[in-house]
Parts: structure tokens; C-alpha cells; sequence
């Protein structure tokens, strides 16, 4: 108790300073250090193929940006339809934190999922991947 | 009491580091992501290459071109006045260097793949509003610009105009890439020169 009557002022911008760093470290903003969250791009690491899928955990979900999804049989319980300009919504943003496994992103258009796989990686969310060259069918 | 004060100067000094850290860290994304992602969603972050033809037959200085493909697809084939800064390289080093001009729009391009997308995100994600994206890259270029042919029996002046466009860009295209490396830059720079000397006028 002394010690904290002797240091409350100190002790308090300690505190302070810590609440405000993680603030804006976890918050729902960009990562600090873009480089470091776009380097799987640089290197070709989040791309996967439909081969690439049975070896993954059993958690996948998998995210169309679009009117078709891969005829993956083993992702169809796992399909999670969205528009690209709603990712960000609060619920959907939950649903891909909170999932276990890898979140895969499947687009018509693959200039969609790379902008939609640098916007969620910059924003610190890892093991998402885009999934390239697969049979597609067309979602109801 | 010295006890005292040297404890709160050290965490005085350790709150300040705290607070500092995340600014002296790399460099990060400044755009908020509900702005970012409406934002490269939209159709006009992309050119086509017609727009672009249209911009090096023009000899328009307000913008430049970014080939992300590596040195070896760039040396082999490449659009006249682009620059190449493999994307790997364009991530890791300061965009500041070649972005930082604000009045002159960037247009990256690669093959076809997603290297263009990436960049402009991460440009535009950096605040470098003027970045986009030339859409097909250069496997669109070359279906349509250097291979454009007109097959009816009548043409308008539009269509004309875009003909003629395409076969100029292609020209370019074809004189660029048929010279050495050492070449390709003077050429550009005789272009420019006699572009120069055409426009006339009294100085």
C-alpha cells in the first residue's frame, strides 16, 4: 500500500501509456509494419490450390466473394457467401476471427480476392489464403 | 528519496518507449479499412489499355507505368516508358522513392496475376491516392493492342481514332522491344526529344 501511495502518479501514466499502446495495437485498424503482413503475397505463400485443400485442418471456412464457389466437395458444408464490400462488417469480421482453421477466399475474379487477402492481412489476420484454379459451380 | 525518483524516471521512460514504439516501428497502413475497401473496390482504380495506349501515343508526362514482373520478364518484353520494380522489391523498400510524387499517376501492371492488385492496395492502404491498376496487364496488351485488327467495311471516326491509337502504341511496342537493353532507354529519350522538337513553337 505504501508502495502504491508513493508511485500512484507514476504508476498511473505507466498505466496509461500501456491501455492507450494496446489500444491501437489490437485495435480494428491496419497492423503496424505493412511489409511484414503482405510478404506471404511477395512470396506466393497464400495461394492454394484445390490439391492443397485435404492436408488442411478440418476447420476451413471458406469465403466466395461472388456468384460461384468451387465444386470442392469438401468445403460445401463450409461456404460462407458474402459481397466483397461487406467483409468488414462487424459480424462477418467476427466469423473470420473467431474460426480455427484457415479462412479461404474464393472469388470469380481473383483481382477481388487479392485485394480482399491484402486488406484482411494488413489488418492482422493471418492464415487466410486465396484459392486459385479450381472447377466452379454457380451459387443459388 | 534518490531510490524513489530513479524508480519513476525509468517508468516514466518505459511509458514514453511504450508510447513511442508503434510509431518508430515500419511503415503501416494509414487509410482507415471501411474507407480502403469500397475504395479499391471500385471500378475506377483500373485503366484499361486502350487508356493507356492512348497515354504513351500522347507522350502524357502526369503519369508512369510500374512493371512489377521480374527483371528477366521485363528485359524480355515491356511497354515503352515503363519502369520495373519486381513486386517483392516494391514492398520491401520505401514506395516514397517512386510513389511520392503526387500530381503523377502510377499504373501497375504485370503479366496477368495478382502482383498489380496487391500493389495498388498496399500503395493506396500507404496514402498514395493516384495508384492504379492496368487491367488484363500486359497478356490484355498484347491481345488487344498489338494484335488489333479491323475487319469491316466501314470504320467511324471513333473507331478510327482508337485504331489508330493501338497501331502507334504497337509500333512503339515492337521498335521498344526489338532493341538492346542498353538502347531501350535512349530510345525513349529520342522519343520524347523529337516529340519535343514537333511541337514547335517560340521559346
Amino acid at each position: 500500500m505504501k508502495f502504491l501511495r508513493h508511485y500512484w502518479l507514476v504508476l498511473s501514466i505507466t498505466l496509461l501509456a500501456v491501455i492507450l499502446v494496446m489500444i491501437r495495437t489490437y485495435s480494428h485498424n491496419f497492423r503496424y509494419d505493412a511489409v511484414r503482413w503482405a510478404e506471404p503475397s511477395a512470396a506466393g505463400s497464400n495461394i492454394i490450390t484445390e490439391d492443397q485443400i485435404p492436408a488442411m485442418s478440418s476447420d476451413i471456412l471458406l469465403i466466395t466473394l461472388g456468384n460461384e464457389a468451387p465444386a470442392i466437395e469438401l468445403l460445401q458444408d463450409k461456404i460462407l457467401k458474402l459481397n466483397p464490400e461487406s467483409i468488414l462488417e462487424k459480424t462477418n469480421l467476427s466469423l473470420i476471427r473467431k474460426n480455427k482453421g484457415p479462412v479461404i477466399l474464393f472469388a470469380d475474379d481473383n483481382s477481388v480476392s487479392a485485394r480482399v487477402w491484402m486488406v484482411l492481412s494488413e489488418m492482422g489476420i493471418k492464415n487466410i489464403f486465396i484459392l486459385q484454379d479450381v472447377h466452379k459451380n454457380v451459387l443459388p | 528519496m534518490k531510490i524513489r525518483k530513479e524508480f519513476s524516471a525509468l517508468l516514466l521512460l518505459l511509458s514514453l518507449i511504450l508510447a513511442l514504439l508503434p510509431l518508430t516501428a515500419n511503415r503501416s497502413f494509414t487509410a482507415k479499412p471501411g474507407k480502403l475497401l469500397p475504395e479499391i473496390l471500385k471500378e475506377d482504380v483500373a485503366v484499361t489499355v486502350d487508356q493507356v495506349a492512348e497515354l504513351i501515343v500522347r507522350e502524357d508526362n502526369t503519369f508512369q507505368l510500374i512493371d512489377l514482373r521480374s527483371t528477366e520478364e521485363f528485359r524480355k518484353q515491356s511497354i515503352p516508358g515503363a519502369v520495373n520494380i519486381p513486386y517483392p522489391e516494391f514492398i520491401k523498400k520505401d514506395p516514397e522513392t517512386w510513389l511520392g510524387n503526387k500530381n503523377i499517376r502510377t499504373i501497375f501492371y504485370t503479366t496477368e496475376d495478382t502482383d498489380s492488385d496487391y500493389a495498388l492496395v498496399y500503395a493506396r492502404g500507404l496514402g498514395y491516392d493516384n495508384s492504379y491498376v492496368m487491367e488484363g496487364g500486359i497478356t490484355e496488351w498484347i491481345a488487344t493492342v498489338m494484335e488489333t485488327k479491323f475487319t469491316g467495311e466501314r470504320i467511324t471516326a471513333r473507331e478510327n481514332a482508337l485504331f489508330e491509337t493501338r497501331r502507334r502504341a504497337g509500333e512503339m511496342f515492337t521498335e521498344l522491344n526489338s532493341l538492346p537493353d542498353s538502347l531501350k532507354t535512349k530510345f525513349l529519350e529520342s522519343k520524347k526529344f523529337s516529340a519535343k522538337k514537333l511541337d514547335g513553337g517560340c521559346e
